[in-house]
């Protein structure tokens, strides 16, 4: 009997470990709806578009992890990024607009490689109309989850 | 005693099964209906409409544009909300109702909230048809709307409904019904620039005009990839004029770094690429001929 019971303890642990090891924040719950709160706070004058749950395992720092989508923008619009990181994360999440999938140019981002600084939300004066990428990633490749806001000025 | 185990650990596994197959069940009685009703038709693949759908500009944006160049709002240029029975079958909904996210688009920038209550009522109707409703509050929608102090609110909730709706769509592989939203949606933006441009012929209106290009090959595409069915092949053919006069207007990017400033602790980035659009003797006024009739052809 001991052991039936033992038998059902293992499962139940083994599947909880599963999930654990499974979540980018080792089990607390990123269901995003709290940074997305947050964001909304941070529009001001810009109207949301799009927004974006992120949720990234880690990886190796010369290759991160990242989520990417494509966006459309139209020249003479200002377009604001908002990155709102999981209080749970490690580090903070990145939000980059890059010209082409293969990141060879980038336009705009929330973080500054120089400095180390991050942003909180950063604006994109645009001038040329087209399709551009819009990238996610955790600062050192860590593991996470957030939000990222993409909205224009109105 | 290892037998038990055994038989112990089996009944564990299918008893796992049938508890996750019974709850995803009672949650998802509508998806199965839905799938019970229709089932994709259109042979293109979802990382192409994934594509498709992420590269068309927002309602929103649309709007934007025309409100910056200084046009006044013009309610005549909106879809009559009367007589939704002119769309008959689901594909024919799906696109009035992207159609009509458009319209609302236009309507929340200019915050003519009094105009809005005929659009929601619409949405909601051909939403119920296609059983998508449960992605708006039209409640709280219609009584944002009454008061016109609540026009942001209005406007955030109108794009969140849309946004879950299209991401359910995308995600229970309604493709078909997902490129009718973002092509209604996008026949209507292009029919009210192209409207406006008719009235106001100015350089920048004239490139809002041109710079639809892109949207015109990438919808082609996706049309002329789906032909298998019908009506996505007749859709097709109804655009191929179009397509082809965009082929007279040539864009040219020249792409530079852009330059960053922080203005009191805030990053801006600002994009110093150019774009040159040349286009061919009357191309700009026999695009926007094309579209208004496309539209009106659609939709009216």
């Amino acid at each position: 009997m001991k052991s039936k019971y033992f038998i059902f303890a293992l499962f139940i642990g083994f599947g909880g470990l599963l999930s654990i090891v499974n979540s980018p924040l080792g089990g607390s719950k990123c269901t995003g709806d709290q940074e997305y709160a947050i964001g909304l706070t941070m529009l001001e004058k810009y109207k949301l578009i799009k927004d974006y749950r992120v949720s990234l395992k880690g990886g190796n720092p010369e290759k991160p992890p990242t989520d990417s989508y494509m966006i459309s923008l139209k020249a003479g619009l200002k377009y604001r990024l908002i990155p709102i990181s999981n209080p749970n994360n490690k580090t903070k999440m990145i939000m980059s607009i890059y010209l082409n999938e293969e990141k060879t140019v980038l336009l705009a981002t929330s973080f500054n490689k120089v400095t180390g600084k991050h942003y909180p939300k950063i604006d994109f004066n645009c001038r040329t109309t087209g399709t551009f990428y819009l990238f996610y990633e955790f600062d050192a490749a860590e593991k996470g989850c957030g939000v990222g806001m993409f909205s224009v000025e109105n | 005693m290892k037998k038990s185990t055994l038989s112990i650990i089996v009944s564990f596994f299918f008893l796992t099964i049938l508890l996750v197959s019974c709850s995803g069940k009672a949650d998802n009685s509508l998806e199965d209906e839905m799938n019970k009703t229709e089932v994709s038709k259109i042979n293109v693949s979802k990382e192409a409409i994934d594509k498709l759908i992420q590269s068309f500009p927002s309602p929103i944006e649309t709007s934007i544009i025309i409100k910056k160049a200084g046009n006044a709002f013009n309610s005549e240029l909106l879809i009559p909300t009367k007589k939704l029975d002119r769309f008959v079958s689901n594909y024919d909904k799906a696109m009035a109702m992207g159609a009509f996210g458009g319209d609302m688009g236009y309507i929340n920038i200019y915050e003519k909230s009094f105009v809005a209550i005929d659009y929601l009522a619409a949405i909601r109707s051909l939403s119920v048809d296609l059983e998508i409703d449960r992605f708006f509050d039209f409640e709280s929608m219609i009584r944002m709307a009454k008061s016109s102090s609540n026009i942001d609110s209005l406007m955030q909730m109108s794009t969140e409904s849309f946004n879950g709706m299209e991401k359910y769509l995308r995600e229970k592989g309604r493709n078909e019904l997902s490129v009718l939203i973002v092509f209604g949606t996008w026949v209507e933006g292009s029919y009210i620039i192209g409207y406006i441009a008719n009235d106001n012929m100015s350089e920048e209106m004239k490139n809002r005009v041109a710079e639809q290009k892109e949207s015109v090959e990438k919808i082609y595409e996706v049309l002329q990839a789906s032909s298998t069915d019908k009506y996505f092949a007749n859709l097709a053919r109804q655009m191929k004029p179009l397509l082809d006069l965009y082929k007279k207007v040539k864009i040219e990017k020249i792409i530079k770094e852009p330059e960053m400033q922080e203005v009191n602790g805030e990053l801006v980035f600002i994009d110093k690429s150019e774009t040159k659009i040349h286009a061919e003797g009357n191309a700009i006024q026999n695009i926007i001929d094309e579209t208004i009739k496309l539209r009106n052809q659609l939709l009216k």
